[in-house]
């Protein structure tokens, strides 16, 4: 049951953030062009910004569930193994705490925006309802930090190089 | 006070634990601001969810993803394979010739990706079996990828100028501008390297077979689109065609169609591009909105004053100030990640740098080629250690020694921006007239 909630929430994730990228992409090469001719698309900018806003938040999950962070962790190599795996652990779980946190801050700001009714510049359209979802993918991404503290320790040759991460970075 | 046990508790925990670096900077920048501020932590909260919030929604910043979705898309399209093979024909009998094909098809990947490590994974991939094949010292070859691979850290599109860019509020279009020549130069530079080394060593780097016009020719067929790309992006932004946001939308855009003009658009490649760009994009969008909130605390906490006044009650002249922030970036270099010394440096060294009177734009070019040295310098090179993972069986000592002739050329690359500031401001200047 845990795993199919996970499979789906990164697949729902994984979408939204496509969409939004597929859009914004569309969008930025449509108007480029456009400009270039004399007819601009109207909105352009305030479309790309809306469509930069769910990107990046649909991400944070993806983000979390590869594990794709910059790292530092200059002296956490040297540690011995059971060090290793402490800290393992507790990164992990000051890990979701901070995540929470970050969600709230931006639930809070939703709720900011909703109270002083702020609208985009260009379409007049109320923020607030964009910044609730960006929360919502917010608590997507604390499920899968919650997700990674199931996981076992990596083994020590595949433990992250400094601030390697796991993509093609 | 408060600014020493703010970035003493950032650098404890990121040095410490593997603790994600965005968040770091995110709550010790907040935590910061709550201890500053006479209304506490609902006015680090309001600030801290305002840079974030902000930033997500940032038009300028969108130009990060889009290039970053090029990059990717040349990669997983397998363009950078022809880049390689046409840069091998037209160089591979020269002394060193398959080495220099390296150099050169490293800064065409640079051309149109964001990312320095993405050049090295991707070349070292395609180069070093070949120049393994063709009798090549192998620490060199390694050397040479990861040195080559630098040049995507500097010539446009960059993602470390995007950040700085970000970070200063300087126009990237400008950023993007003034790092062409440097960037040219350090490819004409590691070429020169490659020769000079291919002729005191021959075993080294030797020369390769002679290709016919016919097979040169039909090798730069295949890569014209790319060509065209760059040339197009580049030339739109020194003449003013476009904004740096524009010219992403268009490479982004320009490098799917090419792809599907190649025929090398399937859907996996399509979904997988998407992926792997969204990932690398998020991954900076978390540290920068770090970064941002961090930004507000050191501004809020008057340090970048102090500093300065720190620094001129040591009556140091200008320049040797600047040859101090440079030994203390190559130290820092030595110790980690040029991305994350970009987020950490910046807010606090370019107020230094503003106030005795240098132009943002050429620290700016010296910022980032300090990145890229310190992107090949032991004992944490990030390009050293991607190599090292491809190639696990070669020391990485032998690829420090491989690196080393190219330190040398990027030491006096170095040297010669911070003494003719034209080479890097000479082109914005002309664009902007």
């Amino acid at each position: 049951m845990i795993d199919r909630i996970t499979r789906l929430l990164g697949l729902i994730c994984t979408v939204i953030s496509g969409a939004a990228f597929i859009f914004m992409a569309l969008i930025a090469f449509v108007d480029s062009i456009g400009r270039q001719l004399n007819k601009p698309l109207l909105g352009a900018s305030e479309y790309v910004e809306l469509a930069l806003l769910i990107f990046f938040f649909a991400s944070i999950p993806i983000v979390y569930r590869d594990d794709s962070h910059i790292r530092v962790g200059l002296f956490s190599d040297l540690y011995s193994k059971k060090i290793k795996r402490f800290e393992y652990r507790f990164t992990g779980i000051l890990e979701v705490i901070g995540l929470s946190a970050f969600a709230y801050m931006i639930f809070d700001q939703a709720n900011r925006l909703e109270r002083f009714g702020t609208l985009s510049s260009h379409f007049r359209i109320p923020m607030s309802p964009f910044i609730y979802a960006a929360f919502a993918m917010c608590l997507a991404a604390v499920w899968f930090g919650i997700m990674n503290l199931r996981k076992a320790p990596p083994p020590d040759e595949e433990h992250h190089q400094h601030a390697i991460p796991d993509g093609d970075f | 006070m408060l600014a020493l046990m703010v970035f003493g508790s950032l650098f404890a925990l990121i040095s410490f634990t593997r603790l994600p670096l965005g968040l770091v900077m995110l709550f010790t920048g907040a935590g910061g601001i709550a201890a500053l501020h006479p209304r506490g932590i609902p006015a680090a909260l309001a600030i801290s969810e305002q840079q974030i919030v902000d930033l997500a929604t940032n038009y300028q910043f969108s130009v990060l993803p889009l290039f970053i979705l090029m990059g990717v898309f040349v990669v997983k399209a397998g363009l950078a394979d022809e880049l390689f093979d046409a840069a091998t024909r037209w160089l591979g009998h020269l002394p060193g010739g398959l080495g220099m094909a390296t150099i050169v098809a490293c800064g065409g990947f640079s051309a149109l990706s964001a990312s320095s490590s993405a050049a090295a994974a991707t070349m070292a991939r395609i180069s070093i079996p070949a120049m393994k094949k063709a009798d090549y010292d192998e620490g060199f070859s390694a050397g040479t990828v990861a040195a080559g691979g630098t040049m995507g850290i500097l010539i446009p599109p960059s993602g470390a100028l995007i950040i700085y860019g970000l970070l200063t509020e300087e126009s990237v279009g400008k950023l993007f501008i003034a790092g062409l020549i440097p960037g040219l130069l350090q490819l004409l530079s590691y070429v020169a390297v490659m020769f000079a080394v291919a002729i005191i060593m021959p075993k080294w780097a030797p020369a390769g077979a002679r290709s016919t016009w016919g097979e040169r020719f039909h090798a730069l067929s295949k890569v014209w689109g790319i060509i065209f790309l760059f040339g197009l992006i580049m030339v739109g932004l020194v003449k003013g065609w476009f904004t740096a946001t524009e010219a992403g939308g268009i490479g982004a855009g320009g490098a799917i169609l090419f792809t599907l003009i190649r025929g090398k658009l399937t859907f996996k490649v399509f979904a997988d591009s998407l992926l792997e760009a969204a990932r690398i994009s998020t991954m900076i969008f978390v540290v920068a909105s770090g970064a941002l909130v961090l930004n507000q605390f050191v501004n809020l906490s008057g340090m970048p004053g102090d500093v300065v006044r720190f620094i001129q009650t040591l009556g140091l002249a200008n320049f040797t100030v600047i040859l101090c922030l440079i030994v203390f970036y190559l130290i820092l270099g030595c110790l980690m990640d040029g991305f994350a010394m970009i987020f950490l440096t910046v807010p606090v060294v370019v107020p230094v740098v503003t106030a005795m009177g240098y132009d943002l734009v050429w620290w700016g070019i010296v910022t980032v080629i300090v990145v890229e040295i310190s992107l090949i310098t032991p004992p944490v090179g990030l390009n050293v250690f991607i190599l090292k993972a491809m190639v696990p069986k070669l020391p990485i000592v032998q690829i420090f020694k491989g690196i080393f002739p190219f330190l040398f050329a990027d030491a006096l690359r170095l040297f010669a921006i911070l003494l003719f500031p034209a080479i890097a401001l000479w082109l914005p200047t002309l664009a902007s007239q």
